[in-house]
């Protein structure tokens, strides 16, 4: 009882990605909640669109498309109101895996490269750039959000189209007068894994577990980026106590975009004010001096 | 420890290398391959423009037509393409595909899949096609959901037995909306009926101006 009480942030953060994966299955489990991915998909027939994606495509095809911009407007409002990177921490199964690798990359490691703080926001522009002279949105074709998505929500319903026979013939080509014969042998094969377009998530992993501890969620993901200047004045925030906080520094163990508990532990704020924060609460689970809590930032407080 | 700490090293490299290596010389390797479109996209260059890559119409294609770009699809990775060889576009009246289309890739305007235009139907293989050889096939005609419109049905003798009519399928360029689904009725192995992209040369221009000329 006593452990569920001491995790239960994580319990909840936890239940909440599995629940975005719940989410982007539900299609195949014939519930109409949710369609699409997390580029873009319909929560109860509400379009709901990656701001990031929103701002790359006008970018790239240099046209103003109303629902679309509506789309991504909804998500960066929901995400200011809870918190920026709040994606990152409770949505995102990319910072779910990498959350995973940054546990074995203290044992695998090789190297620990540190880009400079600034280094994401030079990946960021230059996404935007390339987005601006190919007009083409560049971050989208290797999105790794999208690409993990597609594979969840489509996953399933492609491979059964290649896969064929068996799994499709049921319902819909049977019924159309279309029989699966030209679909079966050819793909009983290593194709369908050699051009997956998981390996990019794959090469991300990789260089988390080996060289870089959380490399892409800290320092590169631009949506990450994004979602890091959107939440810059976001209200949801951890504060701190400094009369109950003894510097254990136990919070900075647990916390993967680990400079942000540094300003607020050594006593200059009370708050975690770098929206690098992914708000996921680890810091608040871990705290023996319950020293930490998330709580409303919303006037203006000096330092004490 | 050195010599563990080599195999970690060697084995980091490796796989990192071999991954990165492979995703991208996949990723840029070009394409020359024509990729066809859903109903209504637009002009294939602001196409991919426009195309977030979300995979939205691909889920919501119900007869799993749509299949969504890969690593070695290059550019066109998590676009939406067809193979008509495999499933042809089946012109829901609906037209889901363009429904759940976020951005303008995919022409909101399009009400009516029947003119929609993802390519067209040629005869590409005159000395295969059976029923250009005399033989009673015309399946391509008897398929085509524009039934009478995007293919004919030209009749005329046999050349060899002077007794029989040949049932020459005639395909018209301003019916076709490039469905496929001749080319996926074809009974032949190579079909003698495919889909091709609609930008081909045309023949117009000249055609008008000696027509002018002599008038």
């Amino acid at each position: 009882m006593n452990k569920i009480a001491q995790n239960k942030w994580r319990i909840l953060r936890r239940f909440v990605q599995f629940s975005v994966i719940l989410l982007l299955l539900s299609p195949l489990l014939k519930l109409s909640v949710f369609r699409g991915t997390l580029i873009s998909g319909e929560l109860f027939s509400i379009l709901l669109v990656d701001p990031f994606a929103a701002i790359d495509f006008m970018l790239a095809a240099k046209t103003f498309y109303l629902p679309l911009v509506i789309g991504g407007l909804i998500v960066a409002v929901f995400y200011f109101i809870v918190g920026g990177r709040v994606f990152c921490g409770w949505v995102c199964p990319i910072y779910w895996l990498s959350e995973f690798t940054a546990k074995l990359h203290d044992r695998f490691a090789v190297l620990n490269m540190k880009p400079s703080a600034s280094f994401k926001y030079y990946i960021f522009v230059i996404f935007l750039l390339l987005s601006v002279i190919t007009s083409k949105p560049v971050f989208e074709l290797i999105s790794p959000i999208g690409i993990i998505s597609q594979n969840i929500a489509l996953g399933v319903d492609q491979s059964q189209a290649q896969f064929g026979k068996e799994l499709t013939s049921s319902d819909n080509i049977e019924n159309s007068g279309y029989t699966s014969s030209l679909m079966s042998d050819s793909y009983y094969d290593w194709q369908i894994l050699f051009n997956s377009s998981l390996w990019l998530i794959a090469l991300i992993l990789l260089i988390d577990l080996f060289y870089s501890k959380g490399w892409w969620c800290r320092h590169a993901c631009p949506v990450g980026t994004f979602y890091t200047l959107l939440g810059k004045f976001s209200p949801v925030k951890i504060k701190i106590d400094h009369v109950a906080c003894t510097q254990c520094n136990e919070c900075f163990d647990v916390c993967l975009p680990s400079n942000v508990l540094i300003a607020p532990v050594q006593g200059s704020t009370n708050w975690v004010i770098d929206s690098s924060c992914t708000n996921c609460l680890n810091c608040i689970d871990i705290c023996p001096e319950n020293a930490l809590k998330i709580s409303l930032k919303i006037k203006k407080e000096n330092v004490s | 420890m050195k010599r563990r700490d080599f195999i970690k090293r060697s084995v980091a490299f490796s796989t990192v290398g071999i991954t990165g290596g492979f995703s991208f010389v996949s990723l840029l390797g070009s394409n020359k391959k024509h990729y066809f479109r859903p109903p209504g996209a637009i002009e294939e260059n602001q196409f991919l423009s426009a195309c977030i890559r979300c995979g939205k119409c691909v889920q919501d294609c119900p007869y799993d037509t749509l299949k969504l770009g890969s690593l070695e699809d290059g550019l066109n990775i998590g676009t939406p393409y067809i193979d008509f060889r495999e499933v042809p576009c089946q012109m829901c009246a609906d037209i889901p595909c363009i429904t759940a289309c976020p951005t303008t890739a995919l022409n909101h305007d399009l009400k009516d899949v029947n003119k929609s235009n993802m390519g067209t139907a040629v005869i590409t293989d005159r000395e295969a096609c059976l029923s250009l050889n005399g033989i009673r096939c015309e399946i391509c005609y008897r398929v085509c959901p524009l039934t009478n419109k995007a293919i004919t049905l030209d009749k005329h003798q046999q050349s060899i037995t002077k007794k029989h009519t040949v049932f020459e399928p005639v395909i018209h360029k301003e019916f076709c909306t490039g469905c496929g689904i001749c080319e996926n009725a074809c009974p032949l192995d190579k079909t003698a009926i495919t889909v091709l992209p609609t930008e081909r040369g045309d023949k117009a221009a000249h055609y008008i101006l000696l027509r002018e000329q002599k008038s």
